[in-house]
């Protein structure tokens, strides 16, 4: 039996651009998922509680959102998206996907004032081609600290739809730090959503590496309510084979004083794609606010795409926001001195790109999955 | 008259003034097939141009608006006049030339420019030129600076011909197709091989009547080993309906040529440029762009170059200020094609008063561009909190030989440079406008001086919101 599939639009820009680039949206079509057969592993904090949300998931997750903020229609410009309640990266036409396949809501609450230093985890076993489609909605409650580790995974050549929607909602004060891990199968379509949005003076750690996959949907979009807030996004890839990644992280701020950093790092060999949108948004009334994103990609191939769009919005004069982009080969400088050290030009290489990517996973406070992560980029590399 | 004008523009007097009088000829507003056939019969146009222009309408009426810019609906198209003749023909004495047109140009300082530090010039009035002239000795080393219209049907009218909207053609986007249907004027500039033009020539473009549109088509091709400097002014007076400048700018570098295109665009601000400009660059070849974008209503302007020759090379630097009533989308496009390309682009934005700027730009490296480098820089700032400042950049490599570097900024005037100025006797305008000034250095620098001189005084007259 066929799948049904639906048409969606992702990863829309803030504001279109030119139409022959290419770079405004993705299209795509995705089978509605299957019966869920994924392995679940929920390790929780103490204290922290987990629910099905009984109710409608897109009424709760509009309430908490508060009414639709107008003013996401650029000025002089036109709005290149519908305004969205909750918003992610990935945009409205996810969200409904994951309405219609009646995907349930889970709901992760942290109690207010509670640090949990250890990490929670939600592990995802995906071999044998399971498919996964699922929601869930931190709630970190005021002045909560917690940490979390997302991670799905496969066998190397297993194939599936891998599809979750992950919601932070921050209180005042609380902190999150979110580490979220793909390790699939060369056969997988990776949908993954996050949307966060940030009371005064909280604190949201973004860390994801998307590793494996034929092709990966990624977005995430910061809105910074609150005035203090901070968001810092960190993300590394590794595109290999025919592999298509395609990214667009968003910080919308709208507080005074608030913090964005966004970090990309990558690499591209063989015919892998990528794509990465990211917007710094500044908001009328968000003085005194910084927003920095950089964007780091090594090219290894002659048979690569790799293609950027760094934007920054503004509306408010006492801000100061910078983006910057290095893309290219291995510096011939780095490779002469590993290779003057007696280190061959091949394993010098190697070296450098295990060196970026394990980078980021080096700050993932958990040893399994940093060997986890360890072992692909071995192999990969 | 019973035309009205918007006044109390004191600052912009300089540029806004409106001469009564000086249409010969005014075509019916709008766009039709009979208009477009007026137009070329008027230009006495060769049959292939004739048949080129309803080619042209035909697509124009296919295409569809841009959706992804500053909003244009304030534009109708059909209440524009398309063509408007002054009431001479064109002459290469300045005493020939009418008297309230010559003193449009006077005042505009065009003659005087000539006379001291230009090789040649062409002044187009609405939708004609109406004077052109190139010194003799620069003439004499064979380099053409003519009409388009001329140039057309005289000896390199197969030049034209071959090369005329090859760059820009009119399927390009829906005003690239309304120049092609209704253009009018311009200049065509040949700069034979291995000749070094010392000193720039310059083309006026002035837009008087209300209501209308220029479309001026410039074509300059530059021969292998070549040198040339080219200067592009325009203004216009402000009217309270909708003016259009739809113009196209082809340029051709032959190998191992430069050519630097500069230029200072003061609009008024009931304008609507959607203006579209191109560089083709061979092998060895060098393009330099040099653009500050002060005037207009709503601009669309991103100069696209195409470094096609293996070694070619591109740097643009650009300026745009945008303020009260502004909605400024500029930047520019690099596409490399050829193996060791290098492009550079710089610009600076600032936006005041309600205006809105946004830098848009492309980076394409394709898969044949070995060895390409490319790096891209923007800085804005935003000078109060009822202003709009954007980067929309993108970059598309498609070859793993390749470096691509982009940086950009955006901020404000930091109050301590300010109270330096201040702690030194100087008023907080004056040290603001300083620090502006300051910030648009890198592109005055790129300038004759008179035009450096004339781009701070635009600067000058925005900070005091009287521009």
């Amino acid at each position: 039996m066929t799948a049904v599939h639906k048409e969606m639009s992702v990863n829309h820009l803030p504001v279109l651009t030119w139409h022959r680039l290419g770079v405004n949206s993705a299209a795509l079509s995705v089978p509605m998922p299957g019966e869920s057969r994924a392995l679940a592993d929920d390790r929780l904090q103490r204290g922290i509680t987990k629910e099905i949300c009984d109710g409608d998931p897109e009424k709760l997750l509009a309430d908490l959102a508060g009414p639709i903020r107008r003013e996401a229609v650029i000025a002089g410009k036109q709005a290149a998206f519908q305004a969205q309640e909750f918003a992610g990266g990935l945009g409205p036409d996810f969200d409904s996907f994951m309405s219609a396949a009646e995907v349930p809501l889970t709901i992760y609450r942290v109690p207010a004032g509670s640090k949990c230093e250890a990490p929670s985890f939600l592990m995802r076993d995906l071999s044998c081609g399971a498919d996964l489609a699922e929601r869930q909605l931190i709630y970190a409650e005021a002045g909560s600290e917690s940490t979390w580790i997302l991670a799905d995974f496969s066998g190397k050549a297993d194939q599936g739809l891998c599809a979750v929607s992950t919601r932070v909602f921050l209180e005042a004060g609380a902190k999150v730090r979110l580490y979220k891990v793909g390790l699939l199968g060369s056969g997988f379509l990776q949908l993954d959503d996050t949307g966060a949005l940030l009371s005064d003076d909280a604190s949201f750690d973004f860390v994801r590496l998307l590793l494996g996959g034929k092709a990966i949907y990624t977005g995430c979009l910061a809105a910074l309510n609150g005035s203090g807030s901070d968001f810092y996004g960190e993300t590394a890839f590794l595109g290999a084979g025919s592999q298509h990644v395609d990214i667009n992280d968003v910080a919308v701020q709208r507080g005074r004083r608030t913090r964005s950093k966004m970090l990309v790092k990558g690499v591209l060999r063989d015919r892998a794609e990528k794509i990465y949108r990211g917007t710094i948004d500044f908001r009328r009334g968000s003085a005194g606010s910084a927003g920095d994103e950089q964007e780091d990609i090594l090219l290894l191939n002659d048979d690569v795409i790799n293609r950027s769009v760094p934007i920054v919005l503004c509306e408010e004069e006492d801000v100061d926001g910078r983006h910057g982009a290095t893309i290219g080969n291995l510096a011939p400088e780095v490779l002469f001195y590993l290779t003057s050290r007696g280190i061959s030009p091949e394993e010098a290489r190697k070296m450098l790109v295990r060196a970026r990517l394990m980078g980021t996973a080096s700050g993932i406070p958990d040893a399994e999955i940093r060997a986890r992560i360890s072992d692909y980029i071995m192999e990969a590399f | 008259m019973s035309e009205q004008r918007i006044s109390g523009e004191q600052g912009r007097s300089l540029y806004d003034f409106i001469d009564v009088g000086t249409d010969a000829y005014r075509m019916t507003e709008g766009l039709t097939e009979e208009i477009v056939t007026r137009i070329s019969e008027e230009k006495h146009d060769p049959e292939w141009m004739r048949t080129f222009r309803l080619e042209a309408l035909r697509i124009y009426e296919q295409m569809r608006m841009p959706d992804w810019g500053p909003s244009i609906e304030g534009l109708d198209v059909g209440r524009i006049a398309a063509y408007v003749r002054p009431k001479t023909d064109m002459k290469d004495s300045w005493d020939q030339v009418p008297e309230e047109i010559r003193t449009a140009f006077d005042r505009l300082g065009i003659p005087k420019a000539e006379h001291e530090f230009l090789a040649g010039v062409g002044a187009q009035y609405d939708s004609e030129l109406v004077y052109h002239n190139v010194r003799e000795s620069v003439a004499s080393q064979g380099v053409v600076y003519t009409d388009m219209e001329s140039a057309l049907t005289g000896e390199y009218a197969e030049m034209v011909r071959d090369h005329f909207m090859k760059l820009v053609p009119v399927t390009d986007h829906k005003f690239a197709a309304l120049h092609g249907a209704v253009w009018s004027g311009g200049s065509f500039v040949y700069v034979p091989k291995g000749v070094h033009v010392d000193i720039p020539l310059q083309s006026y473009f002035r837009l008087n009547a209300r209501g209308a549109g220029q479309f001026e088509h410039t074509l300059i091709i530059v021969d292998e080993g070549a040198d040339l400097h080219f200067i592009e002014g325009c203004s216009a007076p402000k009217w309270n309906v909708a003016n259009l400048h739809a113009g196209c700018v082809e340029l051709f570098v032959r190998k191992g040529a430069r050519l630097r295109y500069s230029t200072v665009e003061n609009w008024s601000r009931n304008m609507y440029n959607l203006n579209t400009k191109r560089a083709l660059v061979e092998e060895n070849a060098r393009m330099e762009w040099v653009s500050g974008s002060f005037g207009s209503h709503v601009s669309y302007l991103y100069p696209t170059t195409i470094l096609k020759g293996a070694g070619a090379d591109c740097e643009y630097t650009g300026i745009t200020f945008a303020g009260q009533g502004q909605n400024l989308d500029t930047g520019a496009r690099m596409v490399h094609l050829g193996e060791d390309t290098s492009s550079m682009i710089t610009t600076k934005s600032i936006s005041r008063g309600g205006g809105i700027s946004t830098f848009r730009s492309a980076v394409e490296i394709r898969k044949s561009a070995a060895r390409a480098r490319a790096t891209v820089d923007c800085s804005s700032l935003m000078l109060d909190d009822i202003s709009r400042s954007d980067t929309v950049p993108e970059m598309d490599v498609r070859t793993g030989d390749a470096n691509v570097g982009h940086e950009a900024k955006i901020g404000r005037i930091s109050d301590e440079a300010v109270f330096y100025l201040m702690s030194r006797g100087v008023s907080e305008a004056e040290a603001r406008a300083m620090i502006v000034s300051g910030f648009a250095d890198s592109v005055s620098k790129e300038l004759p001086l008179e035009y450096a001189a004339e781009m701070n005084n635009l600067i000058h007259l925005e900070m005091e919101g009287r521009a």
